[in-house]
């Protein structure tokens, strides 16, 4: 017996967005969910920056269809979202009529870190300047090249090196200080 | 690998291992998806729905012929009513200024509780900035126009996104806040602002709510050191200017309309900071000079610095001797 081929018209076999979101959904969700409580640190708000992004993704699926990569958007807005939430974290709890922020104290876990805890690093990471901490997560959690962060980030890969390098560096000066 | 980085990657290893999703968990958090998708298309679809009773009501008010041609549609027809003028606006209680002018926008912004600058000019030029430089180096700069509530922008320049569009709902409250909703469509990195509900302070012109702390009251100052950058932007304790000091030494004096007054050269002299005035200056001659002396440093939240006038040979106004810096995003 030949080859079976497919006899179903192309038009047909376009997945509409409602299986594109179905898709992406299972193949991403775990992953996007490990950065997004990386990045928070908490699993419900995790949950919801991921499932932000989805409805996200689904509500620009039009726009994103020809020109974007899906996945790539995932993981940006996730981030945004991540970033977003500790940020009304951080508001919620200033007293200060001003709210001016107290540079790389920016994150709800602030600087009192033990050591010995699982997380205690990560929660060091959240405290970096936005690229750093952006650039670490996506090196450290989601496993990118150098090249690929770059691509995410919309960035160079020179500054994805930078933004590693200063980054780590910041990570052991106040892993030191934490200790 | 160093011994950070292998530190960091068993920490993630550690923190990551008990996020694991069941079938069940991801039936459920599929399930929640879909919750939300249809809420937002029933949004969407009350919207329409609005949209095309009010282009009903019109045609009802030129001719019943219309109203008829729409036949049993059962939306349609129950959309001829005239009474609904309430569209859902989940961000109705967040909008409850007036709707963006050139005129009200016009100026220096500082995100709330962020690290990050907006400038927008009256002639329809918008800067964005997270390193302290939106005057004069900003990360991304384009153009805008203003749409009802919507300041619509394009990107000019910058380190990407060139050419993008996007839109930021706005509303300017009477304290002189502006709370905004910016909306990137497919692309949500094109600027340091997140799509997310924000408050942008006035910084120039100074708005009550901007220009209200007594930092110069601030108890446990110390001589400046060298340790301290300086470089950013650093607002008038009372308000009204604002001095950009660039990494490389350049600095320009912004009034309380956000033109640069003065500008020049920055250097530390000792405990003092001197500025000097270069050619390219409008209101100072080539090389008068702007002395804060024995500056102070404290750090209540922002770097805070203050000093005494020891010379002002230009006689600028911009003589206010405590500075504090509006936080940036910079390392």
């Amino acid at each position: 017996m030949g080859e079976v081929t497919s006899t179903r018209p192309s038009a047909a076999a376009q997945p509409t967005p409602d299986e594109l979101v179905d898709m992406l959904f299972r193949r991403n969700y775990e992953t996007l969910l490990r950065l997004a409580v990386v990045m928070v640190g908490s699993r419900e708000a995790a949950e919801d920056a991921v499932q932000d992004s989805f409805a996200a993704l689904h509500r620009n699926w039009r726009t994103l269809r020809d020109s974007g990569d899906p996945e790539a958007y995932l993981r940006s807005t996730v981030l945004n979202r991540c970033r977003s939430w500790v940020r009304r974290q951080a508001t919620q709890r200033a007293a200060r009529p001003l709210m001016l922020v107290r540079k790389h104290h920016e994150s709800p876990e602030e600087t009192v870190v033990d050591r010995d805890e699982v997380g205690s690093i990560v929660a060091i990471m959240r405290t970096l300047a936005r690229r750093q901490r952006e650039v670490l997560a996506c090196r450290f959690v989601l496993e990118l090249s150098v090249a690929e962060t770059a691509r995410q980030l919309e960035i160079s890969e020179g500054s994805v090196k930078t933004h590693t390098s200063r980054g780590l560096k910041a990570l052991q000066d106040r892993f030191e200080v934490a200790q | 690998m160093s011994n950070i980085e292998q530190q960091l990657t068993r920490d993630i290893e550690a923190m990551t291992k008990g996020v694991i999703v069941t079938e069940p968990e991801l039936l459920e958090a599929r399930s929640a998806l879909d919750e939300r998708i249809d809420g937002t298309r029933r949004r969407d679809r009350r919207r329409t729905f609005v949209a095309i009773a009010a282009a009903a009501v019109v045609v009802a008010g030129a001719g019943a012929i219309g109203y008829q041609a729409l036949g049993e549609d059962s939306e349609t027809a129950v959309a001829a009513d005239p009474a609904p003028t309430t569209v859902e606006d989940p961000y109705a209680q967040w909008f409850i200024g007036a709707s963006p002018t050139p005129q009200l926008i016009a100026g220096f912004w500082r995100e709330d509780n962020g690290g990050i600058s907006m400038l927008f000019d009256e002639d329809g030029s918008v800067h964005f900035d997270e390193t302290g430089r939106v005057y004069s180096g900003p990360g991304a700069w384009g153009t805008y126009e203003i749409n009802g509530d919507t300041i619509a922008m394009t990107l000019k320049g910058g380190e990407k996104c060139k050419g993008t569009r996007f839109t930021m709902r706005a509303s300017i409250l009477k304290n002189g806040d502006m709370r905004a909703l910016p909306d990137y469509g497919s692309r949500p990195n094109c600027t340091p602002i997140s799509s997310s509900q924000l408050t942008w302070q006035h910084v120039l012109p100074t708005s009550p709510s901007f220009g209200s702390i007594p930092f110069s009251q601030e108890t446990g100052w110390e001589p400046l050191t060298g340790k301290v950058p300086l470089n950013g932007d650093w607002a008038a304790e009372d308000g009204g200017w604002v001095i950009e000091m660039t990494p490389d030494g350049a600095y320009y004096v912004l009034n309380n309309s956000a033109e640069a007054v003065d500008q020049g050269g920055w250097s530390r002299q000792g405990g003092d900071l001197v500025l000097t005035s270069s050619a390219a200056s409008t209101q100072c001659n080539t090389g008068d000079r702007f002395v804060l002396g024995n500056v102070q440093w404290v750090n209540p939240g922002t770097d805070v610095i203050k000093g005494t006038m020891e010379e002002n040979s230009c006689n600028g106004t911009w003589t206010p001797k405590t500075w504090f810096l509006i936080p940036n995003n910079g390392d």
